[in-house]
């Protein structure tokens, strides 16, 4: 495969989890412009699992998605029994807050004669396990893919489940929910959780492609992105932000085309669709006609 | 079965409810009527956990309740409609039903057939009629099999040949087995379907007794039509 179309391929495969990561948490009805943070605090966990302390791949991956996993419900604890709109303030103050933290975070170890690990604002140089290991860029895209694959999997068993609807219905009408007897706040806390997890999963795969890793890469902009995606694509199936970053990383980013104009044409779409399709292109109601279809 | 003693809640300077006793015995429906603005909603969301009282208890059985979140009340089989019916939009008719219940798919289907909303399953919750929206509603909340139901209104907004299927259909299929509180301004349901009812008037419960009875009492009269009603 061509390195370009695998560096292109790779790249959506990881900017997806942290767009599932905003999915989930717009399923139960909330926003965020902060998973970010999460992304990176995945990152920097990730990285320093197998740069700073020689761990396995998978080990400081699951490491990096358990640590954004509980920052993600440290946000979310104080912050999801306020309504309206403060979650999505407060996750985009923690964001920016967790940003400032990395920039003064130092922990470098002495590897090999070479200082390697968090150096603040100067960045996280020298994760080079992949490349230590001699795994090619197509066999990186390979575990991503797999990774990928077997969240949607899961995803998909999820959203069919009794647990899934719950999601939808805490999503749609948290008063109507409770008087169902399921417990919002709980609901919501799982979906942090899981969000945190998926967005950590993608920042400790980006990590490791990348090598190098800086504060500013995890600022408001892949935020706001993350919500886009789910938006453009369609909040009814998981299937709905890969289609978004599928359309803005695969189409508006490496083709180049509208170059110079990609955030115009990006957010003009955002906002065409929110007016047009506010739950993006694959909604529940096209999801409920194509079954539809599929049952005649 | 259903205990409320000394209920009082304040919003602001209005004392929306004010020293409320009442007792539903189990296996009875009560009756909860008043004007507009006299607390009757507000009392049914102190009981489902909604609002929580500045005073009083709220016991349901032996158990007291009083400030319990609405998921642990619901659970402990207390199903509720709500004045406006609210259903999931996002949702068929029929997960509207199964919901976070463990009703199977089939168990589900047999109850929307009971509520005649058979034909309606696949159909998403906004696209249903107002009738079907209120069938699908209370469809919802028996779908627990609760103990206790409150009912807010469950005839608003319906036709009065809608209003008798409504009334058919809550004798049949909701109230037996039951305990209950129904709210409603039709009067003729009210009398259909309750041997008691309670008057709320600015919060205050100014009468109790047969609806035949009750209704024809002056401060009822009064509270629904003012003095001029009253002196008629």
């Amino acid at each position: 495969m061509e390195p370009h179309l695998v560096g292109v391929l790779t790249n959506i495969g990881m900017i997806a989890f942290v767009a599932l990561s905003a999915y989930l948490l717009l399923l139960v009805g909330e926003i965020s412009f902060g998973q970010q943070a999460f992304f990176g605090i995945g990152a920097y966990a990730a990285g320093i699992g197998t740069a700073v302390l020689d761990l396995p791949l998978g080990l400081a991956l699951a490491i990096g998605a358990i640590a954004a996993a509980i920052g993600q419900l440290a946000l979310a604890l104080p912050t999801f029994r306020l309504r309206g709109l403060y979650f999505a303030m407060a996750s985009l103050a923690f964001a920016e807050m967790m940003r400032i933290v990395l920039e003064l975070t130092q922990f470098q170890v002495e590897r090999d004669g070479e200082l390697v690990g968090p150096n603040g604002a100067e960045g996280f140089r020298g994760i080079r396990y992949i490349f230590e290991r001699g795994i090619e860029p197509a066999e990186f895209l390979l575990l991503v893919a797999a990774l990928l694959a077997a969240t949607l999997a899961l995803l998909a068993v999820l959203e069919r489940s009794r647990f899934g609807r719950r999601l939808r219905m805490v999503g749609e009408d948290e008063l109507l929910a409770a008087l169902s007897g399921i417990d919002v706040f709980r609901t919501k806390l799982a979906m942090a959780a899981a969000a945190g997890a998926l967005a950590g999963l993608g920042g400790g795969l980006y990590a490791h492609a990348s090598t190098y890793i800086e504060p500013r890469l995890f600022d408001v902009m892949l935020g706001v992105h993350s919500l886009a995606y789910g938006l453009i694509g369609g909040l009814g199936t998981a299937l709905g932000p890969l289609l978004g970053v599928g359309l803005d990383i695969g189409l508006l980013e490496s083709t180049q085309m509208f170059a110079g104009y990609r955030m115009i044409v990006f957010g003009g779409l955002v906002a065409v669709l929110l007016i047009w399709r506010p739950r993006g292109l694959l909604d529940e109601r096209l999801l409920h006609r194509l079954a539809r279809i599929g049952r005649r | 079965m259903l205990t409320l003693a000394g209920i009082a809640k304040r919003f602001g300077g209005i004392e929306a409810l004010t020293g409320i006793d009442l007792a539903v015995p189990a296996g009875s429906l009560l009756g909860l009527i008043g004007p507009n603005g006299s607390g009757k909603t507000t009392l049914l969301n102190v009981v489902s956990g909604f609002t929580a009282p500045d005073a009083g208890e709220v016991r349901i059985g032996a158990t007291e309740v009083t400030g319990w979140p609405p998921h642990r009340i619901a659970r402990l089989g207390v199903g509720r409609t709500l004045q406006h019916p609210r259903v999931f939009s996002r949702l068929t008719v029929l997960d509207n039903i199964r919901g976070d219940s463990r009703l199977s798919a089939g168990e589900a289907e047999a109850l929307l057939d009971r509520f005649g909303l058979s034909a309606q399953r696949g159909r998403l919750g906004d696209e249903l009629t107002i009738g079907e929206l209120r069938r699908l509603d209370l469809a919802r909340a028996v779908a627990r099999d609760p103990r206790l139901l409150l009912l807010d209104e469950p005839a608003g907004g319906l036709t009065p040949s809608e209003t008798s299927a409504m009334a058919d259909l809550l004798s049949r299929e909701v109230l037996p087995g039951r305990t209950g509180i129904l709210i409603e301004h039709k009067m003729d349901l009210i009398a259909a379907l309750c041997p008691c009812v309670v008057v709320l008037d600015f919060g205050r419960r100014i009468a109790e007794g047969a609806p035949s009875e009750v209704l024809r009492r002056p401060e009822v009269v009064e509270a629904y039509f003012g003095t001029e009603g009253a002196d008629a």
